[in-house]
């Protein structure tokens, strides 16, 4: 636990010095105040797109330390052979791929609550209306940040940084168009290949089906079952994810 | 294998939940509510850089499907019209998106209004094509029951390039229901003499004298005192006809064909 | 007591072309005993890292066992016991040396107040006193070397693993890490190091093991190798006549005989021969002016092995 701690702990400070989460912080307080004086070409529909560009400046960001930080994590360590020094030290491989894994975590909620908070802010002294879907709708968008966060450690024990970070993509991307694969399965000719759509639309992480963004830029209330439900799903991917990962890594040779 | 087991187990899991997940109502009716906020094509076209025709093809694909599902079950089809807005802003020259649209946002959405609105665009943004202007004259002949603009938008599809030989068909039948019956058979006429095809000129003709035929038995039934004079008259006008015909009065009919 | 047991270690590496492999170790063994400096020695690409990472459990010997205080090393108390320096290390180049310690430390479960103690001590040791907060990416190679003995020290190992220890460091440097080597040996510590640098083993290795192309073609004690007889001694006279003269007879009994003016070189294998000959000069008006003994050397014993 103390080791999966320290190592945690390196991954944070590393993102600290290299700036990742002050710029990704800045950009985002900018956009969100930008996006206040925007009025003029919002039609009367301030609220709305305050509500909206806060929220996908959110999860925007968190895409991009995802991409920049989470996919290098592994690979780095193994390329410039720091990992030498780690592993050969009483720490065993899980919790190297767990002390990443929470590391990036950490760096993800401090991003997350930090920009939420700004955020809420910002509404609370616009007088702009929101509900507690707006609350929920974040907690939603770190969930997908956390499910995209393994998925990049999963791709990064055993593939280069650009690769997992271009396979991080096209899953993400994947998991935002899985909704349609519902259409192929009404086209599709056999059954066979209905069943295969069908458990496609199934492992492919549902990303889309964890978006509630449209929810609460328009204060539509969403149940606690839908978050409960979605927290649970995440959280046993990421578990799988996880458990894969360290699987292949326990396995691996550095030479 | 232990371990294979364990994660097979947890994958099913994972099917297990996203299905929940995916079958929640919140995610169930999230299509509709996404397009209640739906951004214009003017702004997707912006923001999706080289991938226009993508887009294009992704939406129409949504868009096709939304009517069907929608068709079959509750035939609540209250954001058609904005899909195929955003579509033909994506891509200007989607013509099957102009004429399907508009036909079925005039049709099934029950919006005339904006039916027309997509085949005007369709019609700025495609002058040539005759599809826009003919689609349009049919839902003022079908939906509408206006003859009069349906006639004038038939004939307008007629003068653009390529238009085939029932946008005047349409036309004339368009007169026909209004009834002006000679417009009506100038129209065929004008059909017969302008196609080579022998099937084309045997139903234009065979259209004429059914007209001619319907015309003045209705004359006869509403009982006009003079007849024959009434005929003659019509015959005059009739003269531009491309073949001849023979009229026979009887009592109660009068039967008209191609002179032999 | 043996503290290393490496027996009958094979390891093949699979190359990038499918079907291809290549033998890097073909079947080694070796032991290691409680307080001793084992030096490894080989040319390069000899398969001294290999052996090294697979006693660390970096890499995983496709045949063959390795049994470190009796245990297996992927046991946390055997690591506990073990610091390693790796070749060429590399830390983090976004922390300080300080930083590094600490994180390291940390993960061998030190006392917080014991830990900054101790890093203190060998950030001396090892000379980084000066940029023991500037950050690691900024560091020459010879104070990354530095700070990876550091590391390697961190925990107080019963064994130190040391690949390299001596590679990018100034001849100031060298020195030092030999008296980090020697030093742990008073203290009852056993040192493993590989070199391609002769005299480095010679002048602190107890007992040397001698590996080419994968294979151990030599081993022993240090000591025993270099048994201090004289090989042979260069003599240079400055002579006159006289001498010269006597001491001709000498040259069927030298290996080496030339006569430059007044100036003699000879090279004799045998020891009365050259005090034979010092005599002459001596009594004849000469003078001696250099005698060189040479002993079996280490070199010797390895240019042997390499032949072979």
């Amino acid at each position: 636990m103390k080791n999966i701690f320290s190592i945690a702990s390196i991954v944070f400070k590393e993102s600290v010095r290299h700036r990742i989460i002050i710029f990704s912080l800045s950009l985002s307080f900018l956009i969100i105040i930008l996006s206040l004086t925007l009025n003029p070409l919002a039609l009367g529909e301030l609220n709305r797109l305050v509500k909206d560009s806060g929220l996908s400046t959110i999860s925007l960001f968190s895409l991009f330390i995802i991409f920049f930080s989470g996919t290098r994590l592994i690979f780095q360590e193994i390329e410039k052979k720091t990992i030498f020094v780690l592993i050969t030290k009483p720490v065993s491989r899980d919790e190297i791929i767990l002390g990443k894994f929470f590391g990036l975590f950490s760096i993800i909620f401090c991003f997350t609550f930090l920009t939420s908070l700004f955020f809420i802010l910002t509404l609370t002294l616009k007088k702009i209306t929101f509900n507690i879907t707006i609350f929920y709708s974040i907690i939603n968008i770190f969930l997908q940040s956390v499910l995209l966060s393994s998925i990049a450690i999963f791709y990064s024990t055993f593939s280069t940084p650009v690769l997992s970070s271009i396979f991080t993509f096209f899953t993400y991307v994947a998991g935002f168009f899985v909704n349609n694969i519902s259409y192929l399965i009404e086209k599709a000719p056999t059954f066979v290949l209905k069943i295969f759509l069908k458990f496609m639309m199934l492992v492919i992480p549902n990303f889309y089906y964890l978006d509630i963004k449209v929810y609460a830029v328009n204060n539509i209330p969403v149940s606690l079952n839908f978050i409960i439900f979605s927290i649970t799903y995440t959280f046993i991917y990421t578990f799988l994810l996880l458990y894969v990962s360290t699987l292949i890594f326990r396995k691996k040779e550095f030479v | 294998m232990r371990v294979f087991f364990r994660i097979f187990l947890i994958f099913l899991l994972i099917i297990f939940f996203a299905n929940i997940l995916q079958n929640l109502p919140e995610n169930k009716k999230k299509f509709e509510n996404e397009l209640l906020y739906f951004p214009s094509g003017k702004f997707i076209k912006e923001v999706s850089l080289d991938y226009k025709t993508t887009f294009t093809n992704l939406m129409w694909f949504q868009t096709v499907q939304y009517y069907g599902q929608h068709m079959l079950t509750d035939k609540n089809l209250q954001f058609l019209y904005k899909l195929f807005d955003v579509i033909t802003d994506l891509d200007s020259n989607f013509l099957q998106c102009y004429t399907f649209g508009g036909t079925v946002v005039t049709y099934d959405q029950k919006r005339p209004d904006l039916g027309f609105k997509l085949l005007d665009k369709g019609m700025i943004n495609l002058p040539e094509r005759w599809e826009n202007p003919f689609v349009k004259g049919f839902l003022y002949y079908i939906y509408l029951k206006d003859y009069e603009k349906a006639y004038r938008w038939f004939l307008f599809s007629s003068t653009k390039k390529d238009a085939p030989y029932f946008c005047k068909t349409f036309a004339a039948a368009s007169k026909k229901k209004e009834g002006d019956y000679l417009t009506a058979i100038k129209l065929w006429s004008e059909i017969y003499n302008n196609t080579d095809n022998r099937y084309q000129k045997e139903g234009a003709k065979y259209n004429i004298i059914v007209l001619l035929m319907e015309n003045f038995n209705k004359v006869l039934k509403e009982g006009k005192e003079n007849i024959y004079v009434y005929l003659k008259g019509e015959m005059k006008k009739l003269d531009f006809l491309p073949f001849g015909i023979a009229v026979k009065i009887f009592e109660d009919t009068v039967i008209v064909r191609e002179k032999q | 007591m043996k503290i290393l047991e490496v027996s009958n270690v094979k390891k093949i590496y699979k190359t990038q072309f499918p079907f291809k492999t290549f033998l890097a170790l073909k079947g080694i063994s070796f032991d290691v005993l409680e307080n001793e400096i084992f030096g490894f020695l080989g040319p390069n690409g000899a398969g001294k890292s290999t052996t090294l990472k697979i006693i660390m459990g970096i890499l995983k010997p496709t045949e063959g066992t390795v049994s470190i205080f009796g245990k297996n090393i992927f046991e946390r108390s055997v690591r506990e016991k073990i610091g390693f320096l790796p070749e060429n290390p590399s830390f983090y180049p976004f922390l300080t040396a300080y930083e590094t310690l600490e994180h390291i430390g940390t993960l061998f479960n030190i006392e917080k107040h014991i830990l900054s103690d101790r890093i203190k001590t060998l950030i001396s040791l090892v000379g980084l006193e000066n940029s023991m907060n500037s950050k690691v990416g900024t560091f020459s190679k010879g104070m990354v070397q530095r700070l990876g003995i550091a590391v390697a020290l961190i925990n107080d190992p019963q064994l130190l693993l040391l690949d390299e220890p001596m590679s990018g460091l100034d001849p100031i440097g060298r020195k030092e890490v030999k008296d980090i080597i020697l030093t742990a040996k008073k203290r009852g510590k056993t040192v493993i190091f590989s070199t391609h640098i002769l005299p480095d083993i010679e002048m602190i290795a107890d007992k040397v093991c001698v590996i080419n192309k994968g294979e151990i073609v030599g081993t022993g004690y240090v000591h025993e190798i270099i048994k201090r007889e004289i090989k042979e001694i260069d003599i240079e006279i400055f002579s006159n006549e006289n001498i010269l003269e006597k001491i001709k007879r000498f040259k069927e009994f030298s290996k080496f005989f030339s006569i430059h003016e007044k100036k003699v070189f000879i090279t004799v294998e045998r020891e009365d021969v050259a005090s034979e000959i010092v005599k002459i000069v001596n009594e004849n008006g000469g003078r001696i002016v250099s005698y060189i003994p040479r002993e079996f050397s280490l070199e010797d014993y390895f240019m042997k092995l390499m032949e072979r």
